[in-house]
């Protein structure tokens, strides 16, 4: 991705419902488009990595070249995957945010992902962050 | 998750032992070298906010990658450990990440 910006969210808890109802924190995941939210759906903000990702999946962009697909049918199939022009808004869902009262700053510390196993995906020039991790500990 | 939990498992001579697996699927970013925001080893982003506003909104905050898609492309990860009587584990993970 060219990541062009990182951002500070506080989300506004749109008045969908009474104003009683506690706030709860949005989800990037749970369902599907970006910004605002319907009557009676959670407040979601940002993009769904799972979506967009599903979607490109489903046009082909992770299939590889076949064996039986030479280069240039291999180049015109990627070429036609359709990608989303408009920059996309990914909601990152570890907890990296710290607050230092001595200094009154709110700091986000974004850290590759190193656990990610090291096969192509891990190039010295890429940096890997988990959007949205599906996590199952060890039992 | 896709799965998790335990089993027993038993090797070839019959001895059994309790194997826990999991498995999980990743879904992630790979920046671009080129980006025009670079991020090498951690990178750090900063705002200054009072102490009793930030106590309040602090549980809310989320932090997002904004940029777009540098090639039409989904890479795949997958990895996996085979349980042993010696590492009795199961392991299972897969990804897909854009870049």
């Amino acid at each position: 991705m060219q990541l062009v910006g990182v951002l500070f969210i506080f989300p506004i808890v749109l008045a969908s419902g009474p104003q009683s109802q506690p706030a709860t924190p949005p989800t990037a995941k749970k369902t599907a488009g970006r910004g605002g939210a319907g009557a009676g759906q959670p407040l979601q903000i940002g993009d769904d990595i799972v979506q967009v990702i599903n979607k490109l999946v489903k046009a082909g962009a992770a299939t590889e070249k076949g064996e039986f697909e030479t280069t240039a049918e291999y180049e015109a199939r990627r070429r036609a995957v359709p990608v989303p022009k408009a920059p996309l808004v990914l909601i990152m869902e570890d907890n990296i945010i710290t607050y230092d009262a001595d200094t009154a700053e709110m700091t986000a510390r974004l850290v590759p992902d190193q656990s990610i196993p090291p096969t192509h995906l891990r190039e010295p020039s890429h940096c890997l962050f988990g959007v949205s991790c599906e996590r199952a500990d060890r039992t | 998750m896709r799965k998790s939990g335990s089993y027993i498992g038993t090797n070839a001579f019959g001895a059994g032992k309790v194997i826990n697996y999991s498995s999980r699927d990743d879904y992630g970013v790979r920046l671009a070298p080129d980006s025009p925001i670079k991020i090498v080893g951690t990178g750090n982003f900063t705002f200054s906010l009072d102490p009793t506003e930030a106590r309040a909104l602090k549980p809310f905050l989320r932090v997002a990658l904004v940029g777009t898609l540098a090639e039409p492309r989904v890479r795949s990860s997958h990895s996996a450990h085979a349980p042993t009587f010696s590492e009795p584990y199961e392991t299972d993970r897969s990804g897909l990440y854009i870049t």
